[in-house]
């Protein structure tokens, strides 16, 4: 394959329009049109108001119209309105012919694969590479035509580049390259750099790739990202990487393609868009269905020209063969709330109301049934009657799809209408094939109410409504994106939509995908504009995630920098020693926060060991404290509560007593967060279990089939297993955590814990004792806490090194750690001063101490 | 060059582009005015609410009723129904000729076009 520009067939209208501007042609078309239209106008006017006069036989006075001569009108319109005529001819002749030439076969030159816009930017690529007098054709020179390039403007704009600026940073690189070399205005292939040639064949593979006939801009684009380290730059610095530039061609595609087929009106497709005249009354029309029923049909061929490119193409295909069939032929959509049931019955209806379903489908009528307008009939039997009449009249039209949404609601013991079962009602309909239902529900209602009883599961032929991976969202929101965009008169960027879909998947796991992004989207589009601005960026969604969950996403900012890179010195202003524990932790933290994480595990998963009373719950609360600014801020699930079978229910749901499992509610909700598991060793093993899949893949099933993702929370377990062990090295002055080998092998040997479960765990740390010296620390500590907590009330304490000395000494047990600690300071100290104030030895604002000997020592 | 190019166009490609999107309009004034359909349900039934609805239940002049009042709307639907496919066939019909007197006029427009400019300039001066 080779490049020439000039023997290419597109060439042609290039180089006419480097001629004759294309804003020439429209500027005498309007002109001879308007010229024409009126000088037409003129002359009719001028002759019906001499002609009126004739037939009235009077004489007109109005000086202007008897002085005029139409003659001069009726020749001006003859001249300007074949002129302006031709001008169009020639306009359309270039654009639907001249900048669309036929395909050859076997093409040779990839010029003959560009578009005109495409070709346009490379004739401008070569004038700018022969100003630079470049020796090669460069990427650089392809770069700066792309960004100065009208039509590309909106694809820089949605990428979030600003192309002007862009376009002058580009240029100002490539003044300070000005070559030697001089090639000839339209080389051929070997002026072209070695670059230049590659993305050129990129971009070709790219079009052959989305099924384009043509390179298109947006292919040159997407291929500058591989092939010129500028472009790549400001790509990456705005977070946008090859793939998301790829998967823009596409959408970009699809937009353009539907933009020009929409202009095209005298296609036959867009002809037959028009609802036909009558088609109500092809079937007749039934009353009593529009009463009780929702005319979906209708309501949407009321809708303005739209882009629907039906993502659930194979399911709305499996509804159409389901409901032409002979038989039983009524659909069950099951899905969850907000993955897009109700999306896929309007795109088929769309589909009926355009006449491109199955023939048997075209033009039929498809009702949603209004079951609370029934239910508010006079009594059961009422509603009955009218449920059957309402029925009978659907089947006696012939041309009536019925849609029941929440079907589960409507049948069982409990439902039906608070008061019968509709099912008794709906079964013979159901069995014939005279009337087509389609009914949704959701898979925990349809597990719990549907699929035991064998007589509805053999009229329905069940259809997965899933939720859509990340991928397929994107592909949603983007067709969703021009309709949020038009009717909020907003624009909303690429890396907002992307983020949209990446941030929802992230950060929020109490819906399903579509709808988490799109709801994320349409906030950050009701924020931006509340902000009186009309670009959505990736900020906007960022903000809104943040403010939405508490988590802050988004790029570090300085303050939070300095707080991560520090964690470990803040962490120590509250931990005394443990030094690997508090290592350990805010590493993890780091790694979340910088997006290292994930991956298809947790961010963190540890498991601490070691004697009572040393930090073990106090290190995951001192993590919370300071990177999510409460202790309260992480979930906490005290393992000994669920010691027995039953808690499962409790710790997971439960289908049976539909009940929502605590501990997956609490991390959906809580997304990216720390999640602190004490006394592991005490849950019941089918817990334990559980916990398998959970350090390993980061994932959760419920017992209602909702997926929980792990991914962004760090998990401590803490646990007093291997305790004896503990208590004996500490009671022959060993540091326990040098002896970890052993005491893991304590721990399996005892069977605290299966050896699968301990090698989840990223790591096992092993908590020391403390010194002597760590225990005064402690003590100082706790002191300097209740002389804080004393000076808000007023109090000035002054916390002295003998009451230091004698807390540590009362406070610690070798046996129990620190934990007395605090009971002493309440017991000895606090009890003290509360007399103190209670006697008027104590005023605010005047400094005080207590000595031991006060205290009791 | 680009002017003998047009020539070939307007005198090849763009006749069956005209033939085509004549094509088109017929089928979709087919479609619009669902000929087919009204002529497939021309005496299809009309659902209004029936005397029996407003009876007591077990009337039996109410179903005579019934019937009576089914045919009469039966005969009046379709007289609407034809009325829409005698719409249907007469626009087409419209778009028909007027597409042929397009076409002719395409044919002939360099001399129409000169003609008119000629005589317009004629007038004018």
């Amino acid at each position: 394959m080779y490049f020439n520009l000039k023997s290419s067939k597109i060439y042609k209208p290039v180089e006419f329009y480097k001629t004759v501007p294309a804003g020439v042609l429209k500027f005498f078309r309007i002109t001879l049109l308007v010229l024409g239209v009126v000088s037409l106008v003129i002359f009719l006017s001028v002759l019906i108001v001499q002609r009126l006069a004739e037939f009235a036989a009077v004489d007109i006075e109005i000086g202007l119209i008897s002085s005029l001569n139409s003659d001069i009108f009726y020749g001006l319109a003859m001249i300007f309105l074949p002129l302006a005529f031709s001008i169009i001819f020639f306009e359309i002749f270039i654009d639907k012919y001249l900048k669309n030439p036929l395909e050859s076969s076997n093409i040779e030159n990839i010029a003959d694969f560009l578009d005109f816009n495409a070709a346009s930017v490379f004739a401008d690529t070569l004038a700018l590479s022969q100003s630079l007098n470049e020796e090669k054709i460069s990427t650089d020179s392809l770069l700066a035509a792309v960004l100065d390039d009208p039509f590309a403007k909106e694809v820089f704009t949605r990428l979030g580049l600003d192309a002007a600026t862009a376009s002058e940073g580009v240029k100002k690189i490539m003044s300070l390259k000005i070559g030697k070399g001089a090639p000839s205005f339209f080389g051929g292939a070997a002026n072209l750099s070695q670059d230049l040639s590659e993305l050129l064949l990129h971009a070709n593979k790219l079009r052959g790739d989305h099924g384009g006939k043509k390179i298109t801009v947006v292919d040159l684009v997407a291929s500058l990202f591989d092939y010129n380290p500028i472009f790549k730059k400001f790509m990456l610095d705005i977070g946008i990487d090859g793939d998301d530039l790829v998967e823009l061609v596409h959408w970009y595609e699809q937009i353009w393609s539907f933009r020009e087929n929409k202009k095209s009106f005298w296609r036959l497709e867009n002809l037959l868009r028009k609802p036909p005249i009558g088609r109500s009354w092809t079937y007749g029309y039934s009353w009593r269905l529009s009463h009780f029923a929702s005319n979906l049909s209708d309501q949407l061929k009321l809708e303005p020209h739209s882009l629907i490119l039906f993502f659930r193409k194979r399911e709305i295909e499996q509804i159409e063969q389901i409901l032409v069939r002979s038989g039983e032929n009524n659909v069950l959509l099951v899905g969850q709330e907000g993955v897009g049931k109700r999306t896929t019955i309007l795109d088929f209806v769309r589909l009926i109301n355009k006449g491109k379903a199955l023939p048997a489908l075209n033009y039929k009528k498809v009702f949603e049934l209004n079951i609370s307008t029934l239910a508010s009939l006079k009594d059961e039997a009422d509603i009955q009657t009218n449920l059957t009449q309402m029925l009978d009249e659907a089947v006696k039209a012939g041309n009536i799809i019925l849609v029941i949404e929440d079907f589960h609601n409507y049948i069982g013991e409990k439902g039906g209408l608070g008061r019968i079962d509709v099912t008794q009602v709906l079964m013979p309909y159901l069995e014939s094939s005279k009337i087509q239902i389609i009914a949704t529900t959701d898979p925990v209602s349809f597990r719990k109410s549907i699929a035991s009883r064998s007589g509805l599961m053999k009229v329905f032929e069940k259809v997965d409504i899933t939720e859509p991976d990340k991928d397929q969202t994107t592909r949603i929101v983007e067709e969703s994106l021009p309709f949020i965009e038009k009717v909020t008169k907003s624009f909303v960027t690429y890396g907002a939509l992307k983020s949209a879909v990446e941030s929802s998947d992230k950060y929020i796991q109490t819906s399903p995908f579509p709808d988490k992004a799109l709801n994320l989207l349409s906030e950050a589009v009701s924020y931006a504009l509340a902000d009186r601005r009309k670009i959505v960026t990736i900020d906007d969604i960022n903000e809104v995630v943040t403010r939405k969950t508490n988590i802050k996403v988004g790029p570090v900012n300085k303050d939070e920098k300095e707080k991560l890179i520090n964690l470990e010195k803040i962490m120590h202003k509250e931990i005394i020693g443990q030094d690997r524990a508090v290592e350990t932790v805010a590493s993890a933290m780091r790694r979340l926060r910088t997006g290292m994480a994930g991956g298809g595990k947790p961010a963190g998963v540890f498991l601490f060991v070691g004697p009572t009373g040393v930090g073990k719950t106090l290190t995951s609360k001192i993590l919370s404290k300071v990177y999510f600014g409460s202790e309260d801020k992480m979930i906490r699930f005290d393992m000994s509560e669920y010691q027995d079978i039953e808690s499962l229910d409790r710790f997971l749901g439960s289908l049976r007593l539909s009940e929502p499992g605590q501990f997956v509610t609490q991390v959906r909700e809580n997304p990216f967060s720390l999640i602190l598991l004490d006394e592991l060793e005490k849950a019941h093993p089918d817990i334990l279990n559980i916990f398998l899949q959970v350090f390993d893949e980061g994932r959760l099933t419920d017992a209602f089939g909702q997926k929980v993702n792990f991914e962004n929370n760090i998990i401590i377990a803490t646990s007093n297993a291997g305790a004896e062990f503990i208590r004996d090295m500490v009671g022959k002055n060993i540091d326990p955590s040098e002896k970890k080998a052993e005491l893991i092998d304590v721990l399996l040997k005892e069977g605290h814990f299966r050896p699968e479960f301990v090698n989840r765990f990223d790591e096992v740390v092993v908590f020391h004792p403390l010194t002597r010296e760590q225990v005064k620390q402690i003590s100082a500590l706790l002191l300097n806490k209740l002389a804080k907590r004393l000076k808000d009330q007023g109090y000035e304490y002054l916390p002295t090194q003998d009451v230091v000395e004698y807390v540590s000494k009362i406070g610690f047990d070798p046996q129990f750690g620190a934990r007395p600690m605090q009971r002493a300071i309440q017991d000895k100290v606090e009890n003290v001063i509360a007399k103190k104030i209670l006697d008027g030895e104590i005023e605010k604002g005047k400094e005080f101490k207590l000595s031991a000997s006060e205290l009791g020592e | 060059m680009i002017f003998i190019d047009y020539i070939i166009w307007h005198y090849t490609v763009a006749p069956s582009a005209i033939w085509e999107i004549m094509g088109n309009y017929i089928k979709g004034a087919w479609h619009r005015f669902l000929i087919t359909r009204h002529l497939q349900t021309l005496f299809a039934p009309w659902h209004k609410r029936q005397p029996s609805d407003l009876a007591k239940k077990g009337d039996a002049t109410a179903k005579v009723l019934d019937l009576m009042a089914d045919f009469y709307i039966r005969i009046l639907a379709a007289g609407a129904r034809l009325l829409i496919v005698f719409f249907g066939f007469l626009f087409q019909a419209i778009i028909f000729i007027g597409f042929i007197l397009f076409f002719v006029l395409w044919v002939l427009w360099p001399i129409v076009a000169i003609y008119f400019v000629i005589r317009g300039l004629i007038l004018v001066f």
